[in-house]
């Protein structure tokens, strides 16, 4: 806490929800939990591009190549179920976490916090705490104000550009990237992205900030159907606050019938959404826990125990026993182990080749005179591994099946293979709709092996 | 953005709130559908399918995509937003007998 406490008061009234916001700053346990949580995540997002894997980008969404690396695992566009199920474990693990420790995820790990905390960091860094911004910009234009305002929004920009092209570098290699954007010669639209990922940036964290959260973010509306009563929540002891006011320091305020609470407006001060978490558990509360830091180091002041707003339940509040197993975390935590097991084990079968057969919708089938009647088909061929591959195509399913074209092919390391074949059955055998299947076999002892059914279609016999 | 607003930030008009609403959530989901829809579909496929000869690149699909979803999504939204409206005045369905509770 600094020591301008009268200041606030004298900017009192800012904290209506009409009026501008200029939250004050914290210190405190979670205000560093925070600041540490920003630098971790940052710290992953910024340097993970440039994390190297075998020979190339350990993470890497190659989205011209349209391949996505991650780490040992390559995945293909047909392998978007797993992305999928990814996706479903995240929105899924949102809601579990939401269910046990309430809004956890928007106070530490949403990126729009994330970057609000970065992009404040470096505001008050320049620009001073909270009453030296609010007489800056008040203040009339003098050298002092315009070099601040121009060193803050150099810094700002300065890291919106460095995110977007940071973001960028994990859809095209980072390395190339930066050597094509050191030389002015970039593609249209990497630039393009990079700029609009860094407009995104400066726009959400250093303009919009907990607007977002207050206004646009989807998951602050739903979020509250996630609670119940056992969920973590800031909240303020009203019973052991209340009849809030003002007392002289080392006077018995329970003698005089009062509550613990100072009514300082500290809580209301540091809120970056201008909520009064007195009123009771609001849907703007990002669950930041500045108000308990706040709170905490009044406490402290005062010679009060801490934690007269703190992280807790609504069941607690009423003097009830915790409970960590009920239904709904049961239900989020067994959704969550099933769809992660199926994600695991999925693709840990995965199989790295994968054999097509598209059978030729324009023809249904062509009299080649004596030799009988064909189908065309094309065979597609995908190679997941890092080493080409040798292979023997066949054909199997009717009596004096073969194929026209030659059987062995060779597909490069991670690349699909297609292949135009025609397979021709004689005629005593051909009539009518058949299955039948491709088989495709390695031939350089690497022992790979798969079929793929298909129809051949002949003649119908007269009725 | 002027000085006053760089550090500073006032309560959001009605307005202000649906402009930022339907563009957050039409992006929100222009991506997932973006990635739904390019996951399945090479745009080089498609752009020769369809013979736009100005799409000539990959990037350049995936972008035109991605932008092509998020209008779609802002144009319905915003359509939605304008005929779901309610009028402002006069009292609302049933808030004095007889009026609006045919």
């Amino acid at each position: 806490m600094n020591d301008d406490a009268a200041a606030g008061y004298e900017y009192g009234k800012l904290y209506r929800s009409e009026d501008k916001i200029y939250p004050r700053e914290v210190k405190g346990r979670f205000a560093t939990l925070r600041r540490l949580a920003m630098f971790v995540l940052l710290g992953i997002f910024y340097l993970g591009p440039w994390l190297p894997w075998e020979g190339r980008q350990a993470v890497l969404f190659d989205l011209p190549a349209r391949k996505f690396y991650i780490f040992g695992l390559t995945l293909w566009p047909q392998d978007f179920i797993y992305l999928a199920l990814l996706l479903v474990i995240a929105a899924i693990g949102l809601f579990f976490f939401t269910a046990l420790a309430g809004r956890i995820w928007c106070g530490y790990a949403c990126p729009q916090t994330v970057w609000t905390e970065a992009f404040t960091w470096i505001e008050s860094a320049i620009e001073g705490n909270r009453s030296k911004r609010m007489k800056l910009d008040k203040g009339p234009w003098n050298v002092e104000k315009v070099w601040r305002k121009t060193a803050k929004q150099i810094c700002w920009i300065a890291l919106a550009l460095f995110t977007g092209y940071t973001f960028v570098g994990y859809f095209s290699a980072i390395v190339d990237l930066t050597a094509r954007l050191a030389t002015f010669s970039a593609g249209p639209w990497e630039v393009f992205w990079v700029l609009f990922y860094g407009f995104a940036t400066y726009g959400n964290a250093g303009f919009m900030r907990e607007q977002v959260c207050k206004y646009m973010c989807p998951y602050a509306r739903f979020q509250s159907s996630m609670f119940d009563n056992d969920t973590l929540i800031v909240t303020y002891d009203a019973e052991r606050g209340e009849p809030r006011g003002a007392r002289r320091r080392g006077s018995d305020h329970r003698l005089q019938g009062q509550g613990d609470c100072i009514d300082c407006t500290m809580c209301v001060q540091v809120c970056p959404t201008g909520i009064d978490i007195r009123k009771g558990l609001q849907y703007e509360c990002i669950a930041c826990a500045a108000c308990v830091d706040a709170c905490d180091s009044v406490m402290d002041k005062m010679n009060y125990p801490r934690g007269l707003v703190r992280y807790s339940t609504e069941r607690a509040m009423e003097h009830k026993n915790y409970r960590l197993f009920r239904p709904r975390t049961v239900m989020y935590g067994a959704i969550l182990a099933a769809l992660a097991i199926a994600l695991v084990s999925s693709l840990a079968l995965t199989k790295p080749v994968i054999l097509d057969v598209i059978r030729d919708r324009n023809a249904l089938y062509r009299d080649v005179g004596r030799a009988g009647i064909q189908n065309t088909y094309t065979i597609r061929v995908v190679n997941k591994h890092n080493t080409p591959h040798d292979y023997r195509l066949a054909v199997s399913g009717i009596e004096g099946i073969r194929l026209e074209s030659d059987a062995s092919l060779s597909v490069a390391a991670e690349s699909v293979f297609t292949l135009p074949v025609s397979v021709t059955v004689p005629h005593e055998y051909a009539g009518g709709g058949h299955a039948i299947a491709f088989h495709l076999e390695s031939t350089d002892g690497s022992d790979i092996r798969i079929s793929e059914e298909s129809r051949f279609r002949g003649p119908l016999e007269s009725l | 953005m002027g000085d006053s607003q760089d550090s500073v930030q006032s309560e959001w008009s009605r307005d202000t709130q649906k402009i930022a609403v339907l563009s957050w959530i039409s992006f929100l989901t222009a991506s997932v559908f973006s990635m739904l829809f390019f996951a399945f579909v090479d745009p080089l496929v498609l752009v020769e399918a369809i013979n736009v000869d100005a799409i000539d690149s990959r990037h350049a699909g995936y972008a035109i995509g991605f932008f092509f979803f998020w209008a779609n999504g802002w144009i319905a939204g915003w359509f939605s937003m304008r005929l779901i409206r309610r009028k402002r005045r006069g009292p609302a369905a049933g808030e004095y007998p007889g009026i609006g509770t045919r």
